[in-house]
């Protein structure tokens, strides 16, 4: 598998973990401790094994915006935006950010995605757009967490609090060209740098000096961070886009449907007309064993397959998604599972957020 | 307590219900370019999510409380996570 110099350089003691033929660190230390920062403290979390793709040329915001299911065409300079990458059958290749600079539009794929993503853009590619691969030249690395921005604070020299959700600035981080972003996954204040890889572990080994004598500070595994962004429902491409439309995972969020025309518009049309009959609700497990694949049942019927089982840290129980028949896609309700003992579990499908994170009752200073 | 196929589906509808009138009345009074349909159960209803913003909870609230004789709290952000988050909270407050 290969490993970018950021991970290399960083990984420490850490677990890695193969992912579409990328090296990431799953857990540094311990899932627990890794939470504890992440949701009451400051995470910092690797995500240079991401895929990065420079879009520029004369017609690179119409290229881009054929592509996506977001709308671009207006999107402002130092904005980013979440959107899907569909196939012409309406699936999923990839949920992507996009951050719009002055002549270019970077593209920051999952790990999962990265190649495909890739593959998808030259096989698109028209005669006046440039794409450039950084994937390995950059590294994008991330803080999230109640504190994050305290310690985001130390790599700019403005004041952190005028950077709105979702915007970034071009600025020097130690003497090297960054993006500086507001963006995160977990539902707490996040922030993001993307700089050439060879100043990455620099960045890191800063925002890991962040002074932990009041809240912990701690390198996050992709373990964890996947544990809280279930807990938001944020989605993840891995999980909830295999075999799985756009609205059975429940994404139309992510699309705009006033949009005339992009690739996959017109499968989506058609699948939203045949109807949805089956969607990802999200599930709590009080007691009993439970695995993926696992059968959501009522009575003799099947109605459901598990598709994810975490344990949250936070509600000290498991959670989960399940695939379940439309009928029962709602929250608020018990339903069971089979699990592979052959014991019957009973599941409560619960509303998102699952939890309460603690950036919301904390303002930036 | 027995879950049989029938009484589970009753309150699956039941449920679906309010989901559903909650975003029709949202799309109304808050004027959003969208179908209700198209907004999922969980999607946030701020940032990143429908996007709306603090004057669309203002409003929110009003409407909440014309329409359901529940009262939302600004000291209870959880509440407007999601539309299932308000969906709870009406069925919880509801007289």
């Amino acid at each position: 598998m290969k490993t970018s110099i950021l991970t290399q350089a960083t990984k420490q003691q850490g677990t890695l973990t193969e992912v579409n033929g990328y090296a990431v660190v799953s857990t540094y230390s311990t899932e627990g401790a890794e939470y504890e920062a992440l949701r009451n403290g400051v995470g910092l979390y690797d995500l240079s094994a991401v895929g990065k793709y420079l879009v520029k040329g004369d017609e690179h915001v119409e290229f881009l915006n054929h592509l996506v299911t977001k709308d671009i065409e207006f999107l402002d300079v130092e904005k980013t935006i979440y959107t899907l990458l569909l196939n012409e059958e309406g699936n999923v290749i990839d949920a992507v950010t996009l951050y719009k600079r002055e002549e270019s539009i970077l593209i920051e794929t999952s790990v999962q995605g990265r190649d495909a993503v890739g593959a998808w853009l030259e096989e698109r590619k028209t005669g006046d757009v440039e794409i450039e691969d950084l994937s390995d030249a950059l590294s994008i690395l991330a803080v999230e967490g109640p504190y994050s921005w305290k310690a985001a604070a130390g790599l700019i020299d403005f004041d952190i609090s005028l950077l709105p959700f979702q915007s970034f600035v071009e600025n020097e981080i130690d003497g090297v060209q960054a993006i500086f972003c507001r963006n995160g996954v977990t539902g707490e204040y996040g922030y993001k740098v993307v700089i050439e890889s060879e100043a990455a572990a620099g960045v890191w080994e800063k925002l890991l000096g962040h002074d932990a004598s009041q809240y912990p500070v701690q390198a996050v595994g992709h373990s964890t961070l996947e544990v809280a962004m279930l807990e938001v429902r944020q989605p993840n491409v891995a999980v909830e886009t295999a075999d799985v439309n756009v609205f059975e995972s429940c994404l139309e969020w992510v699309v705009s449907f006033y949009k005339e025309d992009f690739v996959g518009r017109e499968a989506l049309e058609a699948k939203r007309g045949e109807g949805v009959n089956r969607r990802i609700i999200g599930f709590s497990v009080e007691a009993g064993s439970l695995s993926e694949q696992d059968s959501i049942v009522l009575e003799d019927e099947t109605i459901g397959t598990v598709l994810q089982v975490r344990d949250s840290g936070f509600l000290g129980k498991k959670l989960g998604l399940a695939l379940v028949d439309e009928l029962f896609a709602v929250s608020g309700i018990a339903l069971e599972a089979t699990n592979q003992a052959g014991e019957r579990v009973t599941v409560q499908t619960i509303s998102s957020p699952y939890i309460l994170p603690k950036s919301w009752a904390i303002k930036i200073a | 307590m027995l879950l049989t196929y029938a009484s589970v589906k009753e309150q699956a509808e039941k449920r679906r219900e309010l989901t559903n009138r909650i975003k029709a009345i949202i799309v109304e009074r808050l004027s959003l370019d969208i179908e209700p349909e198209l907004i999922t159960d969980d999607q946030p209803l701020f940032g990143r999510g429908l996007g709306l913003d603090s004057i669309d909870a203002l409003e929110l609230t009003v409407c909440i409380e014309d329409e359901f004789g529940v009262t939302l709290y600004d000291d209870n952000m959880e509440v407007l996570g999601s539309i299932n988050k308000l969906a709870d909270y009406i069925t919880e407050n509801m007289e």
